[in-house]
């Protein structure tokens, strides 16, 4: 995109058009409001209705051992059954507070092992469970249910980038597609809590792919490195993969499919070594550090999305997927020059898994495990969307339901309007791969299948030299 | 660390030059009430002075000048705060709190104030560090806390005496213990549920914000306009906050926070 003259006098702090794409406290307040109904509101600030609400309806969550209302039931409960390997929290506890982690039973009777290796007896959790049961951790000192539920398993990934406690995934989700995604890492300094107020470290993830971006420390200090205890080095925040990073997306938006009443929400995920994504807690007034650690505004994608609603499971990661995705020639860019293409090229498009394109064998190539058709593309800076030949979507199995992410109205330069699908497209250019949204027009009569427009060129220079 | 250094010893240098007695408020608020009471007799009920006219009636009738000029002011005083909280950025422990202390400061002064929340503060820290080892029930350890800090205040009071000419603190209310109390408690529950830095930042807010109102509810000008228009005093405090309820935008200080996630 051009820069105007005026971008390079300005200066940077006041340019207040740069700060329309981030959702302030002030408007996450009423939005919080207006698209959370107060059943829904009731449901996620309790543990224990949401754990139940999301085993019933099929979403996974750390399994419930016991939950006490009531200091009678307490004294009947008998520790011993238990195994080791579970977690004792308050039902209405709130940033991470008074939570115990047992790992293990102890050497001997009434001794448990906790994941730091402290040692703590029967008595102890009694006298932690009674503290609850009298709202020490509650958010207004009333009083509280205990919860026992499983201990997850952290998965070996996470291991090398935390002592102690559980790292965790945050999914914003609206309107029942993911919004925006961080992965938060406990740090000695949040006494091994999940949570960037008390000093965790949080990383941004590019929805598409499940790759980190850029890490913040605590509510706001940008970070570029974090220790890796495996590598035993520094490394950078970006390029770390969450791994079944579809699932957790899916597991997020199902909480929303769920419990009925929640239009904006953050969701906590852990990932659990054997049983995958688990939701631990759904957040209905989810903080705003993660446009820092993202460096990208969530007003600005809710706008995009705000007529729209994902139509289920599929539709709604695939819009995520493809309106939301980074471009990740940034970090390249540093170290290549900006690269140069014709007016012509020729892109390789991605055909989706799983479909028998209509075209002779020879058309379809593979690149790595991808299976991909190389068509001619001409360079068109004057449109902002790429844009497509319906024929050739319908052939490369583009252009079914599922891969429609909305219609759009559009008027061409012979003023003619029309409704047109947009799609989602990964394509390849001069080797970069781009994951975009892409209209779908009648191209019948042109010799260019594809169209690129300048949404999708950036970083790309266009050349009329003919070679 | 050094911005709380330097906004603590702000303050305690604006409580210092602005060092306040209760005695003083009640001689001026006195002062005030004589006038006022002139020029609200004159007035003749039409329906749009309702308010002036029942002010006028209280106060033939014995009620304080004082309860009066404060009972409308605690909204003046509260939309500030909420002003001050939702286009600047600042924040304390909601907004009943800073409202209510800074009718402490008004009772306590300043300074007063400020070193009767340091000690309370200390006594309950150093109470409440002392009684996790004794592993007793939360409530009785909140009683032995609260004891604690009941003496404290107590030797405060009798203490205060020998440097009279400084500080007078021999007047200091009950409510106020109880309010600083009540802010104390908070900001050791904030440092339990969030963190040191935010219980730090959140009680500093609500200090700043109470002085702020303090300051305000002790301009004579203003505490005579409040009396002698009412009507047009609640009608501001709607409006005012019919604004700020709606306003979505940037708060001044998210100006910085999200400055970081520009890309360049």
């Amino acid at each position: 995109m051009g820069k105007r003259l005026g971008n390079k006098t300005s200066l940077k702090m006041f340019n207040l058009k740069k700060y329309r794409q981030f959702l302030t406290k002030n408007e996450r307040n009423r939005i919080y409001l207006r698209k959370n109904t107060a059943e829904g509101r009731a449901i996620a600030d309790s543990k224990y209705r949401t754990k139940i609400r999301l085993q019933k309806g099929g979403v996974g969550v750390p399994k419930l051992i016991k939950r006490f209302k009531t200091i009678e039931k307490l004294e009947t409960f008998r520790w011993e059954n238990l195994e080791g390997n579970f977690v004792v929290k308050p039902a209405s506890g709130y940033g991470g507070e008074g939570i115990i982690i047992v790992r293990r039973r102890g050497k001997w009777a009434g001794e448990w092992v906790k994941m730091d290796g402290e040692m703590v007896t029967t008595n102890d959790l009694n006298w932690h469970c009674r503290e609850i049961l009298a709202g020490r951790y509650s958010m207004h000192g009333m009083s509280d249910s205990v919860i026992i539920e499983e201990r997850v398993k952290i998965h070996p990934m996470f291991l090398a980038y935390t002592r102690s406690g559980t790292p965790d995934i945050r999914v914003i989700v609206y309107n029942r597609v993911p919004m925006m995604a961080m992965l938060r890492i406990p740090t000695e300094a949040s006494d091994g809590k999940a949570n960037l107020q008390q000093g965790a470290i949080g990383l941004g993830i590019d929805l598409g792919s499940g790759i980190t971006t850029f890490g913040i420390q605590g509510k706001g200090e940008i970070i570029e490195r974090i220790y890796d205890r495996k590598r035993k080095k520094m490394i950078k925040v970006n390029g770390i993969k969450i791994p079944q990073w579809r699932q957790v997306l899916e597991t997020a938006v199902r909480v929303q499919e769920v419990i009925p009443g929640l239009g904006f929400v953050g969701v906590d995920i852990v990932l659990d070594k054997e049983k995958g994504p688990e939701v631990l807690e759904v957040n209905v007034r989810p903080g705003l550090s993660i446009q820092i650690c993202n460096k990208a505004g969530l007003k600005a994608r809710m706008n995009k999305i705000e007529d729209l609603e994902g139509r289920n499971l599929e539709h709604g990661i695939t819009l995520a997927k493809y309106l939301f995705s980074e471009r990740f020639f940034e970090k390249v860019e540093e170290k290549e020059k900006i690269k140069t293409i014709q007016p012509l090229e020729i892109i390789k498009v991605k055909v989706p898994k799983g479909f028998k394109p209509d075209l002779q064998k020879s058309e379809v190539i593979r690149q790595g495990k991808h299976r991909v058709v190389e068509v001619r593309a001409k360079v068109d800076t004057g449109a902002f969307r790429s844009s497509m030949d319906r024929v050739l979507a319908e052939k490369l199995g583009l252009l079914t339901e599922d891969r429609i992410l909305y219609s759009r109205h559009y008027r061409s330069s012979l003023g003619k309007q029309n409704d047109r699908p947009v799609i989602g497209v990964t394509f390849w250019l001069k080797g970069r791969k781009i994951m975009t949204a892409v209209n779908v027009a009648d191209r019948k009569k042109l010799r260019t299948k594809f169209l690129l427009g300048r949404k999708d060129l950036e970083g790309f220079l266009v050349s009329a030299k003919k070679t | 660390m050094k911005k709380i250094m330097i906004a603590i010893a702000l303050t305690v240098a604006i409580a210092g030059w602005w060092r306040l007695g209760l005695k003083e408020i009640a001689a001026e608020e006195g002062n005030l009430s004589g006038q006022t009471l002139q020029v609200l007799k004159v007035e003749k009920w039409n329906g749009f002075n309702s308010l002036r006219y029942g002010i006028t009636l209280a106060l033939n009738q014995g009620v304080e000048p004082s309860t009066v000029v404060l009972l409308l002011l605690l909204p003046v005083v509260a939309t500030l705060v909420s002003g001050l909280h939702y286009l600047i950025g600042l924040s304390g422990y909601g907004i009943f709190m800073p409202t209510m202390i800074a009718v402490t400061f008004l009772n306590t002064g300043i300074l007063g104030g400020l070193i009767l929340f340091g000690l309370i503060l200390g006594i309950s820290a150093l109470s409440n560090w002392g009684l996790k080892r004794l592993k007793l029930h939360f409530w009785p350890g909140r009683s032995i806390s609260l004891m604690f800090i009941g003496l404290g205040t107590f030797g405060l009071m009798l203490g205060s005496q020998y440097f009279k000419n400084v500080i007078d603190l021999s007047g200091i209310s009950i409510y106020s213990v109880l309010l600083m109390i009540l802010l104390a408690e908070e900001f050791t529950r904030t440092q339990l549920t969030k963190s040191k830095g935010e219980a730090k930042k959140l009680t500093l807010g609500t200090l700043l914000l109470a002085i702020s109102g303090a300051v305000v509810m002790k301009i004579t000008w203003l505490q005579e306009t409040v009396l002698l228009n009412p009507e047009l005093t609640v009608l501001i405090v709607v409006v005012l906050n019919l604004l700020i309820g709606n306003y979505t935008g940037m708060r001044l200080t998210e100006i910085k926070r999200f400055g970081k996630a520009i890309r360049k």
